[in-house]
């Protein structure tokens, strides 16, 4: 009783100071001042020593993309009286006071500090913009956690559509030594089983061999299957192999997953619906390519900024309310509103398809649809597991 | 209609409506090819492009200066906005613009201009005769629409990312008032009479009615078209009629353009026209609109009153800005 009688007295507060800070709006610099505080945990950069050079990880990537959203939001937040800030800190020292936290975690970091953290800090808002495991979407939910980065099994749909509608029915699935491998292939299998597409054998790399010298004799050798195949999902987190298939496969078919064509939050050929602005303001300050990851990171600063500007909260419980609310419409640079599935706090988004060169298309694809909206036709749907 | 004009028109009704005829210039429409670096012109009495003219790198906003000698063009990835005379064809000048002007705004006084600088979250103030910024002022991340009122008081600039109306008085060049909208808003327009401003929301999906007095929200219009999903009605460029209660609303990828009483705020029609429409302009008595068509690269024309496309014109790739003179 006492605990409700709070909330409401809570509620009232919040609703006076809402009143107190839109009236602050009419003039041009509001002069109350709330700072909404960030943490962000990020895995040191491990670099694995078969990745070539060029396609190794930018150091600073997923922290760029938040630190280049702060500014942004606090551009914003002058004139509505608030401001966000970002520090970097490790899993140990973290506290209850760290309320709201980006999860940057490497597939072995996250299995470990991502149950612990969030049952450790049950007040505290973490959002995961790295771990695309489905199991945080599925079976190992967490009230706390949203994800901005999309699942495999969303990656997955998004390629398979294309696959649906090039009439590629026939799919060679090859796979690296990771773990993140093994779980992009468990969607693609997914996928597999609900459009009706046959996987005609899945192969392992074992990278016996050195590909800089005889990839293109090995690799259509390897490459050959029990039959021919329409197209060859490779899933290759580490990049050490996948670099060596387009153009070089048995069947002569095209590659898709994480090379050749590739599902993808974010790429450096996007310019529509002012990406192309993101674009610039992330190359002048980082003079680099914006990566998925980056995006991913952006866009959680985003909606947490978001949300305190649409309903003026700074908490983390109202923020989390927020976000989840009927009012939370996210524009990102996606050309459709973006938001978060109430079921398992995974932010709805097309999914883009492109290659080195361009962007071919957004999924979801024209002709899936789905009740609720058609960007639900990416990933685990409401009914599969987590409330 | 100036003084030269007024004689032949006298001239030519003394010797009979054929004579007329002959003399009447067609009205031109310039619309600039986001993906061109072109500017395509188009008669309108015969909607063929008559001319093609090569400009700056990406040019989006196009606006006429007032007697329409000259135009001003946002080659916004050339960072400059391009003075071209009329006449001869020519790009005779530059103005100063700060990096990436996407869309301009010109006093009545034909002296300033207004330009939104994306990256940098900034208004510039130009002074046309002297070629001068004469200030630049922080508003919200991506500044987009710009519009200035009537009697040249107030400019108004849309943030597309901080989702706000700044309000600006153009004597002061001060921000006095800033305004809460949908998401992602593009387009402001002003009314006649300055009494009210409508602004356009791409992503919220909304437009909105500001009193211009108070700076408060008067209205809000949402849309829904049959077959349609709402994600995709992304109203971008708003124009309003002079004499006629109708504002039209092109709504972006849903290829339709609304049509909304502006007594009533009910949508009284959609119109169905080319592909991702964004940008819209009467021409000069109002009877026809022409609108953009960025995907389908081409500017599909509307009779005003029975709301008929009667023609579709190809132009350049990506049309984005278009005017009439």
């Amino acid at each position: 009783m006492t605990n409700f009688i709070s909330m409401q007295c809570a509620k009232f507060f919040t609703t006076i100071f809402s009143i107190i800070l839109i009236s602050f709006v009419s003039s041009s610099h509001a002069s109350t001042n709330q700072t909404i505080k960030i943490v962000i945990i990020t895995s040191a950069n491990t670099t694995f020593s078969g990745t070539p050079n060029h396609l190794r990880s930018p150091k600073n990537e997923g922290i760029a993309g938040a630190h280049l959203a702060i500014p942004e939001a606090n551009q914003t937040g002058r004139f509505l009286g608030y401001s966000l800030n970002l520090t970097d800190k490790s899993p140990s020292d973290l506290t209850a006071d760290d309320s709201i936290v980006l999860l940057n975690l490497n597939e072995t970091d996250a299995l470990k500090y991502i149950p612990q953290l969030t049952k450790r800090f049950p007040s505290s808002l973490f959002i995961n913009v790295r771990s695309q495991n489905n199991q945080w979407r599925t079976e190992r939910c967490s009230a706390n956690l949203f994800h901005t980065t999309p699942s495999f099994a969303m990656q997955a749909d998004a390629l398979g559509q294309w696959l649906l509608q090039q009439r590629m029915k026939k799919l060679l699935v090859v796979k690296g030594q990771h773990p993140a491998d093994d779980q992009y292939v468990d969607s693609i299998q997914r996928m597999a089983k609900r459009f009706k597409i046959d996987i005609v054998e899945e192969k392992s790399w074992t990278g016996d061999f050195d590909l800089r010298r005889v990839a293109y004799k090995e690799v259509p050798q390897f490459t050959k299957a029990r039959s021919t195949y329409d197209a060859l999902f490779v899933s290759d987190h580490q990049r050490d192999f996948g670099y060596a298939l387009p153009f070089n496969v048995y069947s002569q078919a095209p590659v898709i997953g994480d090379f050749g064509l590739k599902a993808v939050t974010w790429h450096h050929t996007i310019e529509q619906w002012g990406a192309r602005q993101l674009q610039n303001r992330f190359v002048e300050t980082y003079h680099r390519n914006m990566t998925s990851l980056d995006f991913t990171a952006y866009l959680a600063v985003r909606a947490i900024g978001y949300a305190a500007q649409i309903h003026q909260v700074f908490d983390a419980r109202s923020l989390s309310e927020t976000m989840l609310s009927e009012k939370f419409a996210l524009a990102a640079y996606k050309g459709r509103k973006l938001s978060f599935r109430p079921q398992n706090r995974q932010l709805r988004m097309p999914i883009a398809l492109a290659h080195d060169a361009g962007l071919l298309t957004n999924a979801p694809l024209e002709g899936f649809l789905h009740p609720t909206t058609d960007l639900d036709t990416l990933g685990y749907d409401h009914h599969e597991r987590c409330q | 209609m100036n003084a030269a004009n007024k004689i032949l028109l006298t001239f030519s009704i003394s010797f009979g409506l054929f004579s007329a005829l002959t003399y009447a210039e067609p009205e031109l429409a310039y619309v600039t090819n986001e993906k061109d670096d072109t500017i395509s012109v188009i008669n309108l009495d015969s909607y063929e492009v008559i001319k093609t003219i090569a400009v700056g790198e990406r040019p989006r906003g196009f606006i006429f200066n007032q007697d329409h000698s000259l135009a001003y063009i946002c080659a916004s990835d050339s960072d400059r906005i391009q003075i071209l005379d009329l006449t001869t064809d020519h790009i005779i000048g530059e103005l100063p613009s700060g990096d990436d002007p996407e869309t301009i705004a010109l006093h009545p006084n034909d002296n300033i201009m207004y330009t939104a600088n994306e990256d940098d979250a900034l208004l510039t103030v130009i002074d046309i005769p002297s070629k001068q910024v004469i200030t630049q002022i922080d508003v919200g991340v991506e500044p987009e629409g710009l519009a200035v009122s009537n009697a040249g008081d107030i400019v108004v600039v849309t943030s597309e990312t901080t989702n706000m109306v700044h309000w600006i008085k153009t004597d002061t060049n001060q921000n006095y008032a800033n305004s809460i909208v949908g998401a992602r808003p593009r387009s402001a327009y002003f009314t006649k009479d300055d009494s009210k401003l409508w602004v356009s929301a791409e992503i919220g999906g909304t437009v909105h009615v500001f009193d211009v007095a108070t700076q408060t929200e008067i209205k809000q219009i949402n849309f829904a078209i049959k077959g349609i999903h709402k994600d995709r009605i992304q109203p971008v460029g708003i124009v309003l009629l002079k004499d006629a209660p109708y504002a039209f609303v092109a709504l972006g990828p849903s290829n339709h353009v609304a049509v909304i009483n502006t007594e009533t705020y009910e949508v009284e029609d959609y119109i169905l026209v080319g592909r991702r429409v964004w940008q819209l302009a009467f021409d000069g008595d109002e009877s026809r609109l022409l609108t953009t068509n960025g995907v389908s690269s081409d500017v599909s024309v509307i009779d005003t009153q029975s709301h008929k496309v009667i023609k579709t014109i190809k132009v350049g790739r990506f049309p984005w800005g278009v005017a009439v003179k």
